[in-house]
């Protein structure tokens, strides 16, 4: 589904990112393991088109995503606040991701009702705009709102940073369920999180990919091993 | 310690990036500055002469007695709506050692540095020193000074107090402003007779020093209400928006749902414009300037069809030229969001066009009541409008494929250029300029009237082309986009 070509990125001479060859295909649960600077948003903002690649392509679905904008029909994705709209309130937040896919008011409404254990009746019908929200709360907004339109490939940064422990259990149980018929990749510092809901598992270091493993016991311990240094 | 806090906020100006990062916004602001504070002082220096001349036979310190009432009710209103007041200061503080009292005090102090009350004093003291003799004479001079002092600090106090109730999504304090201009203008005609009561009542505080004081203390006890509702309002989630009493703001024009997506984003824009200080006060202007033109009635600058049509201009066009000029800037906060998400860039320019769009109508429609003072301004008004349909809204557009500021929405409107370069002021230049230009053939051969109808054809022209206008306007976003949206995520 997504091809990765001769990527590099750089900023003046630093080179922050090189992935020569990657592909990910439809359905695959991808975990993007690494340290602080190691490329992970800077990967995924590449893929979003968010930022310039210094050389080669990323295609999804066989177009280059710098190219068409066809592909943000299927996409969605949160990295961080600059996904919110700080003067809207939750719903109208939801009302307005929602009516982008053409959803209509009872769909938005049925939608969400998956969803109240895990905002925990602190995020829907509060009369309060996003900005006022807890760092946490804002987190849940912005992953809820990236399921919305049904997408076939899912984004997400760091969805498990901010979240309490119980969210983040149930999180786990969120991805795990709506992302059954979709391409998921998930960044994080936490290998464990990765470890529980993908089954592909990318080690980046200072911007190259050294580890590329399926999830089994075994891959577990050699990640581990890995970071213990 | 509270001055300590005080010099932080000095350093915090004078290394705000847009004073530091690029000169040429450094000198923009400078010179905005410079204007104010010039129009401020002739308005306060030249009172005299202007009354004088309007209204001879008037006794001027009286009549600015008497007027001065309304300015301050005017006043206070418009801080509550669009000063923003420094209580979100308290958190980088509130988890120190520093005592609350310290800490209030500071805020109390900091929200006097507001150019509000700067601007106030650029507009008094020139009236002063240039009616110093006459008020010598009546032996006032120093009177007239300590009300106006304590004029000022009642007003600033009294907004920041009433700010905490009026949530700045109520209607009310529009209402009463309403109110107000339609009291000053049945008060001008001699429909009601307020001025002289305020004028009486401002002889009256100016006789004495002991009168004189009394604004002064209630300005006192303004200050120490507010500190006492500042230390028992200390937590931040006392000072949360209450988004459910925002009636404007929680419109939805359903209607608006039939241009598609572009509606959608219409829905948000309205929001946007709504909900935040500095795009509300640009709505809320455009209203005003419909009465611009009113200063120059009777003026023989109104002779002059070319003045004619640059108040045809800024009355049909003001919201666009604000809205238009920081076109996505606006956005820049959460543009990461309609950057990957399932929207088209060209939805966004098609809903920031219809917004312009409609905001021109509506503005022309209340333009033709012109038509009773001068029946010439039907014709300007309408060719003008055609004019920003079809030629300025997409000057703004052009602009905004090279336009990369990010602005903060939450800070206030007043002397706020944040996300403003060099090119919004010289795009003025051609707006300005190109129907003088297009005219002037036609009125050297004897026909500006044909000449102004040139223009509109104009307008008209690039009306009807807008879709591959935006079209390209989208492409030359594209291109440039990488840029845009780096500059966008870069906080200041």
């Amino acid at each position: 589904m997504i091809k990765f070509t001769d990527i590099s990125k750089k900023y003046g001479k630093t080179e922050v990112l090189n992935i020569a060859d990657l592909e990910i295909a439809e359905g695959e649960h991808i975990g993007l393991v690494g340290n602080n600077g190691a490329g992970k948003t800077t990967c995924f903002s590449l893929l979003l088109d968010l930022i310039e690649p210094s050389t080669g392509a990323i295609t999804s679905d066989g177009n280059i995503v710098s190219k068409t904008e066809m592909w943000k029909e299927y996409t969605s994705s949160f990295l961080d606040e600059s996904y919110l709209i700080n003067f809207l309130t939750p719903d109208e937040y939801f009302n307005f991701v929602g009516s982008l896919y053409g959803w209509n008011e009872a769909d938005i409404q049925g939608f969400l009702a998956q969803y109240e254990e895990f905002f925990n009746e602190e995020v829907i019908g509060k009369k309060k705009y996003i900005r006022d929200l807890s760092k946490g709360n804002q987190k849940k907004v912005g992953i809820i709102a990236a399921l919305m339109g049904n997408p076939r490939l899912l984004v997400l940064d760091e969805p498990f940073s901010n979240l309490d422990p119980t969210s983040q259990i149930r999180l786990k149980r969120i991805i795990k369920q709506s992302g059954e018929d979709k391409t998921v990749l998930i960044s994080s510092h936490d290998i464990n999180h990765v470890v529980d809901v993908c089954d592909r598992i990318l080690i980046l270091e200072k911007g190259v990919l050294v580890k590329d493993l399926k999830n089994t016991p075994e891959a577990q311990e050699e990640i581990s091993a890995y970071f213990d240094v | 310690m509270v001055s300590t806090l005080i010099r932080h906020k000095w350093k915090a100006f004078w290394r705000s990036p847009a004073l530091t990062q690029q000169l040429a916004t450094t000198l923009l602001m400078g010179f905005f500055f410079l204007y104010f504070a010039a129009i401020m002082i002739g308005a306060g220096a030249g009172a005299k002469f202007i009354i004088e001349k309007a209204l001879p036979g008037t006794d001027v310190i009286s009549l600015v007695g008497g007027l001065t009432l309304y300015a301050l009710v005017f006043m206070l209103l418009m801080r509550i709506v669009l000063q923003k007041f420094p209580v979100s200061e308290i958190k980088q503080y509130q988890s120190h050692n520093i005592r609350k009292g310290n800490i209030v005090r500071f805020i109390n102090m900091s929200s006097l540095m507001s150019s509000w009350n700067l601007m106030l004093g650029f507009m008094i003291i020139p009236f002063l020193i240039v009616n110093h003799t006459e008020l010598m004479e009546r032996g006032i001079l120093f009177n007239f000074f300590i009300v106006f002092i304590g004029w000022t600090l009642f007003n600033n106090y009294l907004a920041f107090i009433l700010d905490r109730y009026f949530k700045k999504d109520n209607l009310i304090p529009y209402i009463i402003m309403g109110c107000l201009v339609i009291l000053l203008f049945l008060d001008f005609n001699g429909y009601i007779a307020l001025i002289p009561v305020f004028q009486s009542i401002f002889a009256w505080l100016t006789q004495n020093i002991v009168y004189a004081l009394i604004p002064l203390v209630a300005g006192i006890g303004a200050l120490f209400f507010n500190t006492q509702a500042l230390k028992q309002n200390f937590y931040l989630e006392d000072l949360i928006t209450d988004a459910g009493t925002d009636i404007v703001g929680n419109l939805n024009l359903p209607f608006l749902e039939k241009f598609g997506k572009a509606g959608t984003l219409m829905n948000l824009e309205l929001k946007l414009i709504w909900r935040n200080k500095r795009s509300r006060m640009g709505a809320i202007m455009s209203v005003l300037m419909l009465a611009y033109p009113l200063i120059f009635m009777g003026s023989p600058s109104l002779e002059n069809s070319g003045f004619k049509l640059f108040l045809g201009l800024f009355i049909t066009g003001f919201f666009a030229l604000n809205y238009g000029q920081l076109m996505l800037s606006w956005n820049s906060e959460h543009f990461d969001l309609l950057a990957t998400r399932n929207v088209k860039i060209k939805d966004i320019f098609l809903a920031k066009y219809y917004i312009m769009l409609f905001s021109c109508i509506i503005l022309y429609l209340f333009s033709l009541v012109y038509y009773f003072l001068d029946p010439d301004f039907v014709r300007i008004n309408t060719v003008m409008f055609l004019f920003n349909i079809g030629v300025s809204i997409f000057l703004y557009m052009l602009l905004a494929a090279f336009n990369s500021k990010r602005i903060d929405l939450s800070k206030g409107a007043m002397m706020n250029y944040e996300g403003i370069g060099l090119a919004h002021f010289l795009i003025i230049i051609p707006l300005i300029a190109l129907p003088i230009l297009i005219r002037l053939p036609f009125a050297l051969s004897g026909h500006p009237v044909m000449g102004e109808w040139m223009i509109g054809l104009i307008g008209l022209i690039g009306a009807v082309f807008h879709t591959p206008i935006i079209n390209y306007c989208t492409e030359l976003f594209q291109k440039r986009r990488y840029k845009i949206l780096a500059a966008f995520r870069k906080k200041t």
